[in-house]
């Protein structure tokens, strides 16, 4: 899955994607947000003294990990629709939205065939 | 017991004269809605000569959304990228939501969840607008204050308020249900007194009138409301655990010819148009 965390410059990798613009303090963007970075940026950045950076990576889930965020993902979406009943309609908004958070908890792993 | 918290029309209608009008500026923005000879030049400028709101629509303009992080720097660049429609609906949205203060004395209810819950009806609304070809200036503001309402009975009817929230928490209802119930009405007749005295667009009254019962009126926007405001309690904008899916009207849904196949993929997008438009509400 996608995980977006703050991180100091040591922490930081290349191929990790930029989620915030960088600016200095006088306002002058240094990097615009949506960039991925390389050993160039990063020295870049080192240079001029940024601490810290937003970003976005891709995180392998363990399979533990994963079946946790699985269980919340359905436990969250039963409470939602506690009381909807069995109209149809409604079953098939049910079953739509556990379809779609599921879908993207395993967008970025390799996803096993969910069952209905 | 619950006679006590009942509250008559009469009661609610008086409450909603002492509410301040909206500025000048925005009843004229909302007014040109409805317009068909809207003068685009002179608006901007007026929008532009109040910085408040020009920052809030700036921010939400530069947002990643857009995609253009920090290039906009004036209300008349952001129509030059943006179009005038979406910055008018983006101006109107800032006016409005600035007309509720958040209150000195702080009540059970969260004004920050509400707001969060509204903008999501608010792009719901407008998406699927677009995606039928229908109005999304007007989709975007009657979604923005379907539940203005409750922001009245929070405002002027503290007491009776917090028995509905008690209701809603004890007995696991809807907060329609619960007003009904506890009150004798519910915030959508009462948004519908207020949008009335303020003199918005008449189809965007009804909407706010009808978005929890479709069928009284049918009306292309209402329907867009109903599907919308059900859709953003499925996306849990408002964060709030006890939330509850309201029922939604399968009448006003085939009305609007909705493609299930497709919810998916317009829920992705509206994910993240909300992600933007959040930045309205201040923090």
């Amino acid at each position: 899955m996608i995980k977006t965390e703050r991180l100091a410059l040591d922490q930081i990798e290349t191929g990790m994607l930029l989620v915030q613009d960088v600016c200095n303090p006088n306002g002058t963007c240094l990097l615009s947000e949506g960039t991925v970075l390389s050993a160039a940026t990063i020295a870049s950045l080192r240079q001029r003294e940024v601490d810290y950076v937003m970003v976005s990576q891709e995180v392998p889930l363990t399979l533990d990990e994963s079946a946790a965020l699985e269980a919340g993902i359905r436990a969250r979406v039963e409470r939602l629709f506690r009381v909807a009943g069995t109209d149809p309609i409604m079953l098939k908004l049910h079953n739509t939205l556990l379809q779609y958070r599921l879908s993207a908890l395993h967008k970025s792993n390799s996803s096993p065939e969910l069952e209905d | 017991m619950s006679n006590t918290n009942t509250l008559t029309i009469e009661q609610v209608i008086s409450a909603v004269r002492q509410i301040p009008s909206l500025s000048v500026l925005v009843m004229e923005i909302l007014a040109s809605f409805d317009k068909k000879d809207v003068n685009f030049t002179d608006l901007v400028r007026k929008i532009g000569r109040d910085q408040g709101l020009t920052a809030r629509v700036l921010q939400v303009a530069n947002s990643p959304f857009y995609g253009n992080s920090g290039k906009i720097g004036s209300i008349k660049g952001a129509v030059v990228v943006l179009g005038f429609h979406n910055v008018r609906s983006l101006v109107a949205a800032a006016g409005l939501i600035n007309q509720f203060p958040v209150p000195e004395v702080p009540s059970n209810f969260d004004r920050m969840s509400f707001w969060h819950h509204n903008i999501g009806v608010a792009v719901c609304a407008h998406h699927l607008a677009k995606a039928s070809g229908r109005d999304e200036g007007l989709a975007f503001t009657a979604g923005l204050l379907h539940d203005v309402g409750k922001l009245v009975l929070d405002a002027y009817f503290n007491k009776n308020f917090a028995a509905v929230l008690a209701r809603c928490a004890a007995d696991d209802v809807t907060m329609v249900m619960a007003e009904r119930a506890e009150l004798g009405l519910d915030h959508a007749q009462i948004g519908y007194e207020l949008t009335r005295r303020w003199r918005f667009p008449v189809p965007i009254q009804k909407a706010i009138r009808d978005h929890h019962n479709p069928e009284y009126e049918p009306n292309a926007l209402t329907d867009l409301v109903h599907v919308a405001n059900v859709l953003s309690h499925m996306l849990d904008f408002d964060d709030r655990n006890s939330d509850l899916m309201p029922a939604l009207s399968v009448a006003a849904w085939t009305r609007l010819d909705m493609d299930h196949d497709i919810l998916p993929m317009q829920m992705a997008e509206i994910e993240r148009q909300y992600a933007s438009m959040k930045l309205l509400v201040p923090e």
